[in-house]
């Protein structure tokens, strides 16, 4: 049972498993020798969860170490346990294959040919994983995909969006994965395996105190959450459903223990919740955990550390949890955090009588064991980790440095607030391009109405000087669309009126400080309002002013779409994101109650997407669409803003003629100047 | 004609053989019939525990004479993602007999069929659910007027959702309260009202509904409705984000990056916020 590293090659792995696996789908009577009473065994069930590919401690976005995360320093945890107890179990909760630039690439961006195994599976194998589960995220690139990479054929009629279904089983991991909650509306069936019967010798010691191996048999069951059917609707809709984790469990448990398990462990994709069990509900466990048959739970998909006797979440204050011990309603279980920052480890004290194993629980104790020491240092990486997946790292740190488009101007938010759009107007372009070609194929109904975006600048000098987004001309990577949209929001649009997009743009307008012409003093242009609530619509078809003399609500005057006044009653669609469309920045009239569209892609995918589909950006058709302006006034005193010194010549560049320097140190030691803005032109 | 008391009217439901499901119509098939000879008349008892039973039986094999709660959310499963109309049937037996549960399970699965008549066919479910005081069902019909449908071609109806949320009582339903507030802040069907508005997001989340906590930390941020208390907003924001509300977290790693009275300026957790972002928005809770 107990394994030591290296390993022997991955196909001696691979056929005696496969071995193993076969002889345990036909087990249906247990015939064993039998087990001397008083019998005893230590066993560590170990878990990890949500690794959502984070194999190496690595930020693929800022293409540096990041050593608060990463499997590979996991895995010595499970080396270290491995030395420490003498029979371990390895299991994996799920939300394992999506989730950084790595999983991208080999779904999206390089999709993995049949006979290869994904990365995060081949460093998995040479962990030698006894069983794993399915998480949500599982389902995130599609059912064909995660078909493929499971070594599956799904008995399903997949959705239109999908590719084929691999004609004959691909490569896969070498431990089973379970599922027992989602079935095919095809043909009924659970779309894996719903559980596995695992046959392992251990070592025990024998009631005359001596070491003697025995044979242990472990039913391995596993659930997701229900909520998948809308999480990743565009592949699942229609093609599959769920049923009830408890009901699952009291069906399939009993059947397990009548196969012959000794142990049966529950991996669910899914944290607590004490309130009334339905079968749809998203997180189960609480209810699981009083399923009779069930010996311990691996939970997850929260991103929480269970036990935890510090936690102050919901979730972990709910009566029959015990957060320190790590119990829930008596049964031993646990949360592996996420990202690799953490294993799990619940030790059981096994002991026969009448010939049969169970579990001493008042032996049991639950641990996360985090890959941070207590004095804040880090636990060292298993270096075979990196050594497995050294090639797909590097494809994956190629892939984010390989340039998607060019573009013949910077990118900058240095003179956003005077109207420089070059950080904003492909943004936008991006967004409308998306969400015009999403109502033509989706939204018949809404055909003939005009899509508008709007977007705003992420950094705006808050900081100082290297606080704004700079792009410079040329290529642009992959990275730099993460500098164009600093959060992982998700593309939403919303149908609002001419009047709710002139409130909106009011709203956005409190950016600016209201300005008296009369004053002689210098007056601040931009106010306390963050730089991420001034949305701008930046396209030919759309103008308007924004008269800084006014007070907030009466600034933006005369919009004009293609050529005539907009009608407060006109009908527009809006693409945006997420956060806004859902009361973020508490703009009137956005409360989720407008959203037509809620994509699952976040605004930073349909960035790139749209750059590497125009390749080359120019000034003249991306960079250059101011739809706003100040309403002209002659102020008798400067009006001045704060931005990065040095930068005049960007402002040139785009147009921007009516700003000069006024002070060249604005004294706050940050880098910034602080410039004059002539709002008479 | 059922008269509510609050003088919504709903319309008749079908009767006898026509829009009896299928497991209803095996039923008859298998020697029933004589219980079922009951044109335009409602079923008597003996009929619907006849037609229960074989309902569940066709279902799944076993009698389940009075389904309980999670069975009836087991069979909406079925039936809406599942497109089992097995399942639909035995939810529309057990909404003949009267269960209030199976009649909101049934209208739900049927709201969910794309076609206009199925839909129509939900909301008079949902409405004899109502009927018998169910607020989930009070809850699913004010949602059904205050968004409207596109599938369907119903037009959203701000006043009839309002009905529908003030019936549902909103000082004990977290939920009611959290669609008047929207209601009140928003000033669908009749003027704004930002001091009810934030009233009622307090009560919804007072009673745990992190979408309501968000929307009071943006009442406290901005002032709308209450005294601005910009350390009031972040401390909702932060009983909301605990819950994985995706904007919360967002006014977390805003908070973070500019600094702020709770939360000290760090743009490690500024990052770390944007990175919960992307996770909470991956999975992003179901709306209220």
């Amino acid at each position: 049972m107990k394994r030591s590293f290296p390993l022997p090659p991955l196909a001696i792995v691979a056929s005696s498993l496969s071995l193993l696996l076969a002889s345990c789908a036909t087990t249906t009577v247990d015939v064993r020798p039998p087990i001397g009473d008083g019998t005893r065994a230590e066993m560590a069930l170990l878990e990890t969860t949500d690794l959502h590919t984070n194999v190496l401690s690595y930020d693929y976005f800022r293409l540096s170490e990041d050593k608060t995360i990463g499997f590979e320093r996991v895995a010595t945890l499970i080396t270290d346990a491995r030395k420490q107890f003498a029979n371990t179990l390895l299991f994996d909760n799920g939300d394992t294959i999506q989730g950084t630039a790595l999983s991208d690439y080999q779904a999206q961006v390089k999709p993995l040919a049949c006979d290869q195994v994904l990365a995060m599976y081949k460093v998995m194998n040479a962990l030698q994983y006894d069983a794993g589960g399915i998480g949500n995220h599982e389902f995130n690139y599609g059912l064909s995909f995660l078909s493929q990479v499971t070594g599956n054929r799904f008995n399903v009629d997949l959705a239109a969006s999908e590719k084929p279904m691999p004609a004959q089983p691909c490569a896969g991991p070498n431990f089973p994965l379970v599922l027992a909650n989602v079935l095919s509306v095809k043909d009924r069936q659970p779309l894996f395996k719903p559980y596995v019967i695992l046959d392992r010798t251990i070592k025990a010691v024998g009631n005359d105190g001596k070491p003697v191996n025995a044979t242990l048999k472990v039913g391995v069951i596993a659930f997701t959450p229900p909520k998948i059917l809308d999480w990743d609707k565009r592949w699942l809709n229609g093609v599959v459903y769920t049923d009830g984790i408890k009901e699952m469990a009291e069906k399939y448990v009993p059947e397990m223990r009548a196969k012959g398990a000794d142990l049966v462990i529950a991996i669910s994709h899914g944290g607590l919740d004490a309130g009334q069990y339905t079968p749809s509900m998203e997180n189960a466990n609480w209810h699981l955990a009083l399923v009779p048959g069930i010996d311990a739970m691996l939970i997850g998909h929260s991103h929480q550390q269970f036990p935890n006797a510090a936690s102050t979440i919901p979730q972990f204050n709910l009566p029959g949890v015990d957060k320190a011990k790590g119990f829930v309603n008596g049964m031993p279980t646990v949360m592996a955090n996420f990202w690799g920052k953490t294993l799990g480890v619940i030790q059981m004290s096994l002991v026969t009588k009448d010939g049969k194993w169970s579990v001493d629980r008042s032996k049991t104790v639950v641990e996360a064991r985090s890959i941070q020491n207590a004095d804040k240092s880090f636990v060292e990486p298993l270096p075979a980790v990196a050594a497995t997946i050294e090639a797909e790292h590097q494809a994956t740190i190629q892939y984010v440095k390989t340039p998607i488009g060019s573009s013949d101007f910077a990118m900058t938010s240095y003179f956003v607030d005077v109207g420089d759009t070059s950080s904003i107007q492909i943004v936008n372009q991006a967004q409308t391009d998306y969400v015009a070609n999403y109502v033509k194929a989706n939204l018949p109904q809404f055909a003939s109405l005009p899509v508008l975006s709007t977007a705003s600048p992420f950094k705006t000098g808050f900081a100082g000087g290297a606080d704004f987004t700079d792009i410079a001309a040329g290529n642009i990577a992959i990275n730099n669309a993460a500098d164009l949209y600093l959060f992982p929001n998700t593309l939403y649009a919303v149908k609002v009126t001419g009047a709710g997009l002139k409130d909106w743009l009011e709203a956005a307008a409190r950016r600016f400080r209201q300005i008296d012409p009369a004053l002689t003093i210098e007056q601040s242009l931009t106010s306390t309002a963050p730089g991420y609530t001034f949305d701008m619509i930046t396209s030919r078809d759309f103008s308007y002013e924004i008269d800084v003399t006014q007070g907030n609500g009466k600034r933006i005057k005369n919009l004009i779409y293609q050529g005539a006044p907009v009608s407060p009653s006109a009908e527009f669609i809006v693409a945006t994101n997420n956060y806004r469309a859902s009361g973020g920045g508490n703009f009137p009239g956005l409360d989720g109650t407008k959203t037509i569209i809620a994509s699952p892609d976040t605004n930073r995918d349909v960035l790139i997407q749209y750059i590497k589909t125009t390749k080359a950006l120019t000034r003249k058709d991306h960079g250059s669409d101011q739809s706003w302006r100040f309403s002209k006034v002659t102020t008798a005193g400067p009006v001045t803003f704060k931005s990065a010194a040095n930068k005049l010549p960007l402002a040139a560049a785009a147009g921007i003629d009516n700003v000069s320097l006024f002070k060249a140190d604005d004294g706050s030691g940050k880098g910034l100047s602080v410039y004059q803005v002539d709002l008479s032109k | 004609m059922t008269t509510l008391t609050n003088g919504v009217v709903l319309p008749p439901l079908p009767r006898g053989g026509e829009g009896w499901g299928e497991g209803a119509r095996r039923a008859q098939a298998t020697g029933n019939s004589q219980h079922l000879n009951h044109k335009n008349t409602a079923p008597n008892r003996i009929t619907v525990k006849l037609l229960l039973i074989a309902a569940s039986l066709v279902w799944t094999n076993s009698a389940l004479a009075s389904p309980s709660l999670a069975e009836i959310d087991r069979l909406r499963m079925h039936a809406d993602a599942g497109r089992d109309d097995r399942a639909l049937d035995a939810l529309l037996a057990s909404a003949r007999a009267g269960s209030a549960d199976a009649q909101r399970a049934a209208g739900e699965a049927l709201l969910n069929r794309v076609d206009q008549v199925r839909a129509a066919e939900g909301m008079r479910w949902l409405e004899r659910a109502a009927s018998q005081n169910d607020i989930r069902a009070m809850i699913l019909l004010g949602k059904a007027w205050l968004f409207g449908s596109l599938t369907a071609s119903r037009a959203p109806d701000a006043k009839k959702a309002r009905l529908w949320f003030e019936r549902a009582q909103p000082s004990v339903n977290a939920q009611a309260a959290y669609y008047m507030g929207l209601i009140e802040k928003g000033g669908y069907g009749s003027a704004a009202n930002p001091a009810r508005a934030a009233e009622h997001f307090r009560l919804s989340a007072q009673q745990g509904l992190p979408e309501a906590m968000y929307l009071l930390g943006n009442a406290y941020a901005s002032g709308e409705g209450v005294d601005s208390d910009p350390r009031e907003a972040m401390r909702w924001y932060l009983r909301a984000a605990a819950f994985e509300h995706p904007q919360a977290i967002q006014e977390l790693a805003h908070a973070f990056a500019r600094g702020d009275t709770l939360l000290p300026q760090s743009e490690f957790q500024a990052e770390q916020m944007r990175r919960a972002v992307e996770h909470a928005l991956r999975h992003p809770k179901a709306a209220p």
